[in-house]
């Protein structure tokens, strides 16, 4: 390839602010050890020479690596080579790209810089980043990333000739105020555990009027407290948008991030609804990307947000938007049989599972409600359990696989014909799915 | 048989019956292990001696109940190869059917532990994009597995999906 990128053929290095900001943080603890030091010994001279040499070496360090790092983009891949002692050279096909984020975090945000963080399906963690770069940059090369992804594979790899991409208007889908989500987050099922646990701890304080579940009490709530704020900072001012190039995600109040995913990579979605949010009406979505984070851990929960609150209808809109043709409210949901009570004493009548031609649907749970869609073109297995207990009651659990992320798609409980034949039917959906959906949508 | 476990079409393909005497041995071994900790401990401890018996006759028929259990469960695996889905079937008490689209294979990985190998069998495990698929079938004759192995690869190459 001849063609040349948006970056000059000899690579281009990072901000020079680079290293000022990465060591930021850890400047930072070092110099909250000093002062502890010196205000509680009373000592200066050692203390200020630490902090003083642990400066110079983390800014000589940083120039260092800042220095040897550079990257190189051309039409077909990323290249990020970097390393002082240890050379390293990474590589990424464009067209292998999940997802790509600009994160700013508040001292970058100051002198408008950013990172741009690519995902690649199969790592656990991001695949690659670059940080810092200015703001602008950041998002052509996005954009470029993007769009170039984009005609690779519907091009099947092979390369079309290259035009500028158009860019088309974005628009709004949805957002949550602050009101909103400061009441969402306020009321989701765990944070009301936590309350009321705290409650509970000091309901016996009152009546023994012993101060030592004041000493549990305590740092649950701080614990509970902080989880709020967090999940309250990082969902502000939440909006989803769509681009020529997916959906765009920004949020943040102190650290600014705008995630872009392309849609045809959303591998399948899940609608939370916590109990006490029902009255309300509201629900959450969250979606499957190969890539992002798997497993539950907040940051994963996080970056697989695509509405952390709304209405049902606005959910609904969203929902559409990232599974065309699939319209959850349209599909019929047959309810687990009564005999089901005994294998699931609270919410066996929440289960339920329910098949159109595009996707399946799945619902379970009572302290959260979750309604979990996988559009057939995505399956990846399917799977029979049963236990000795629900053999006695003539039922079985059906699983339908996506790729990992927050959405389980479980039939849980169904009589053992229908799972089955759920089963083969399944199999048999998934296969004219993939036969017909173009091969950059399965 | 048990038509919510049936094959799809033809028998099932049983795994070899070398599995059961091999998981039987790991459990033998691990019987005689506690068995011999029992002893030294009723020995060495100020304990009535009846308690080591006891703990001798657990052991015992700890090993014999879990080898009934082991072989029942050794000899439930059973697999189908079909045109486009392999299905695996396993268990006695919590049963399990499992269903992979060849497109959907990531990779496949053949395992032989020590013990495996020296009764000549091993593991195929199939990975898809999600782990909890989880696909595995052990005990497989060392060239069933290899073929095993080869025509999975091949037929998850010619009709792959993608992501």
């Amino acid at each position: 390839m001849t063609e040349a990128g948006p970056v000059p053929r000899q690579g281009k290095r990072l901000h020079p602010l680079t290293p000022l900001l990465r060591g930021g943080i850890f400047v930072a603890a070092v110099a909250f050890g000093v002062t502890q030091q010196i205000v509680v010994d009373h000592q200066f001279t050692w203390p200020a020479l630490t902090l003083g040499g642990a400066l110079l070496l983390g800014l000589v360090y940083g120039g260092f690596s800042w220095w040897f790092t550079r990257f190189y983009i051309d039409q077909e891949e990323l290249r990020i080579d970097s390393g002082v002692l240890v050379r390293r050279s990474r590589r990424i096909r464009i067209e292998r790209l999940q997802a790509i984020d600009v994160v700013q975090p508040l001292l970058a945000r100051i002198f408008s810089l950013a990172e741009l963080r690519l995902e690649v399906a199969g790592g656990a963690k991001t695949e690659a980043r670059l940080a810092f770069l200015p703001l602008d940059e950041a998002r052509r090369l996005r954009g470029f990333l993007l769009a170039r992804s984009q005609q690779r594979a519907e091009t099947g790899g092979q390369d079309a000739t290259t035009e500028q991409p158009v860019r088309p208007e974005e628009t709004s889908i949805a957002a949550v105020g602050p009101a909103m989500l400061l009441a969402a987050v306020l009321s989701t099922t765990r944070w009301v555990i936590a309350l009321v646990s705290v409650l509970v701890g000091l309901v016996v304080i009152a009546v023994t009027g012993t101060w030592v579940a004041l000493a549990a009490a305590v740092p649950s709530l701080l614990g509970v407290g902080t989880g709020i704020l967090q999940q309250f900072a990082n969902e502000f001012a939440f909006t989803i948008k769509s681009t020529g190039q997916g959906l765009r995600i920004t949020r943040g109040l102190f650290d600014l991030t705008s995630q872009t995913v392309p849609i045809q990579r959303i591998q399948a979605v899940s609608i939370v609804q916590p109990v006490l949010w029902r009255p309300m009406g509201w629900v959450r979505v969250q979606v499957d990307i190969a890539g992002y984070g798997a497993g539950d851990s907040a940051k994963a929960v996080l970056t697989t947000t695509l509405l952390p609150v709304g209405r049902r209808p606005v959910a609904e809109v969203v929902v559409a938007r990232v599974l065309p043709g699939v319209n959850v409210r349209a599909i019929p949901l047959s309810p687990a049989p009564r005999r089901a009570r005994w294998v699931r004493v609270i919410g066996w009548w929440t289960l339920g599972v329910g098949v159109d031609d595009r996707a399946v649907v799945t619902s379970q749970g009572w302290l959260t409600h979750v309604w979990s869609v996988v559009p057939h073109a995505k399956m990846q297995s399917v799977r029979l359990h049963q236990g000795p207990w629900q053999r006695a009651l003539g039922l079985a659990t059906v699983s339908i696989d996506s790729p990992p992320g927050p959405v389980h798609a479980v039939a849980l409980h169904r009589p053992v014909t229908e799972a089955r034949s759920m089963l083969e039917r399944q199999l048999e959906l998934a296969r004219s799915a993939r036969a017909t959906t173009p091969r950059e949508h399965r | 048989m048990d038509p919510l476990f049936a094959p799809p079409t033809e028998p099932w393909q049983r795994v070899s019956p070398k599995l059961a005497t091999m998981r039987i041995l790991e459990a033998a071994a691990l019987a005689v292990l506690a068995a011999t900790a029992a002893i030294v401990l009723a020995w060495l401890s100020p304990l009535p001696g009846w308690l080591g018996s006891v703990g001798l006759v657990t052991a015992v028929l700890g090993g014999a109940l879990g080898s009934v259990l082991l072989v029942r469960n050794a000899r439930s695996w059973g697999y189908a190869e079909r045109a486009e889905d392999i299905y695996v079937t396993q268990g006695v008490m919590f049963r399990r059917l499992a269903v992979v689209p060849y497109g959907r294979m990531q990779f496949v990985d053949v395992t032989a532990g020590p013990v495996a190998r020296l009764f000549g069998v091993a593991e195929v495990h199939l990975h898809t994009a999600n782990p909890d698929t989880n696909l595995r079938i052990p005990g497989l004759v060392h060239d069933e597995a290899i073929r095993l192995r080869d025509r999975l690869t091949a037929l998850g190459e010619s009709s792959a999906a993608g992501l």
